[in-house]
């Protein structure tokens, strides 16, 4: 049996120097995944070379209910400068509702620490062209946790009223973020970069 | 070699707006295309935001495309259908919108080079600085035709244009086969 090491693929499928290797559009730029309790998640130094970011979370933390609520801030700004919107699912009912004028968003459910054990929530975050001054910043959350029995799925849009460029993300819940939790940071690129 | 997530185009719009934005001669080397959009529109009497058409191969016949939504708009959510291309809202020039807010859409188009029928799902935000007069939702589309995708219309449905900033982006996907 034949075997072919893609590590050091070019894209003319020739042997190249790993320097070469064009990884395409979805860049990994940074994972966090806890190995104790935390309370907050702070991605710092975002570089600005990409089009896009999407965080991809797997969560659970030591709130003492089912679940607990994400929040996310950028670039430090606590002032009330940051809407929510939510539609969500519980299982037999759809709902919808705003948080508007607030200090963070509140964006969507993960695991708390009376849902059964081992169970997390999973969620993944797209925010669009983040370093456009001309833009203030939306994302688009879709994510749930499901405790055989309750649960909740949805999509999250949030708003930061500021045309800065992001350049730092923070990502808190009521609890603190339990073992295992864990958050990726990917860049996406535009075509031409 | 294509590599898993592949970019493709790009368009940011200039001074003035545009009418639509076409992606031509899409090559047919991946398994799926991904859209990521950013638009606002000129229109000023969508209190809701404006709405975004999908056409694929030159095809304007909107009567060639039906799609399925689920969304949320301020303390309310509903489903519905239409005989339509429409795939997504997206912030506008009304009176309830806020400046500088733009759409925030991902358009998921599988197997786009196939001699299927072919569907995609969309998922959408048009935020606003408001409680009321935001929408967010999930589109399922389905285009008529069986065949491969060669190029993608997008346009704002109430007939304005694309305002300066909005952005779009084809990505292709490549699948091991």
């Amino acid at each position: 049996m034949a075997s072919i090491s893609l590590k050091y693929k070019s894209k003319s499928g020739n042997l190249t120097a790993p320097g070469d290797v064009d990884p395409g559009a979805m860049i990994p730029i940074t994972t966090t995944t806890l190995t104790t309790t935390t309370a907050t998640i702070t991605f710092s130094d975002i570089p600005q070379n990409y089009e896009h970011l999407q965080i991809r979370g797997f969560g659970r933390s030591n709130r003492a209910a089912v679940n607990d609520i994400i929040r996310v801030r950028y670039n430090g700004d606590t002032g009330s400068n940051y809407a929510v919107h939510v539609l969500n699912g519980d299982g037999s009912l759809a709902e919808s509702f705003a948080n508007t004028t607030q200090t963070y968003q509140q964006v969507y459910i993960i695991g708390g620490n009376n849902a059964t054990s081992g169970v997390f929530g999973a969620f993944i975050t797209d925010i669009l062209d983040y370093s456009n001054t001309n833009k203030n910043k939306t994302l688009r959350q879709l994510g749930g946790t499901d405790n055989n029995g309750n649960g909740v799925v949805g999509l999250s849009s949030g708003l930061w009223m500021s045309t800065a460029a992001i350049n730092s993300i923070t990502i808190t819940a009521i609890g603190s973020f339990l073992q295992y939790s864990s958050f990726a940071l990917y860049g996406i690129k535009r075509a031409g970069a | 070699m294509a590599y898993t997530y592949s970019k493709i185009a790009t368009y940011n719009v200039g001074s003035g707006g545009i009418s639509s934005v076409s992606f031509l001669n899409i090559p047919q080397t991946y398994t799926d295309l991904i859209i990521k959009a950013s638009p606002d529109s000129t229109y000023t009497a969508g209190s809701y935001g404006d709405g975004l058409g999908l056409s694929y191969n030159n095809d304007k016949t909107t009567t060639n495309y039906n799609n399925r939504y689920f969304y949320g708009y301020d303390s309310s959510s509903g489903s519905g259908t239409q005989n339509a291309n429409t795939v997504a809202l997206f912030p506008d020039d009304a009176a309830t919108m806020t400046n500088n807010v733009f759409g925030n859409i991902e358009i998921y188009i599988p197997r786009y080079t196939s001699n299927n029928i072919k569907s995609s799902s969309i998922d959408f935000a048009s935020e606003v600085n408001s409680a009321t007069n935001w929408v967010t939702g999930f589109y399922s589309s389905r285009w008529n035709n069986t065949a491969p995708i060669t190029s993608i219309t997008l346009s704002p449905t109430a007939g304005f244009v694309f305002k300066q900033y909005s952005t779009f982006h084809l990505y292709g996907v490549k699948a091991e086969v």
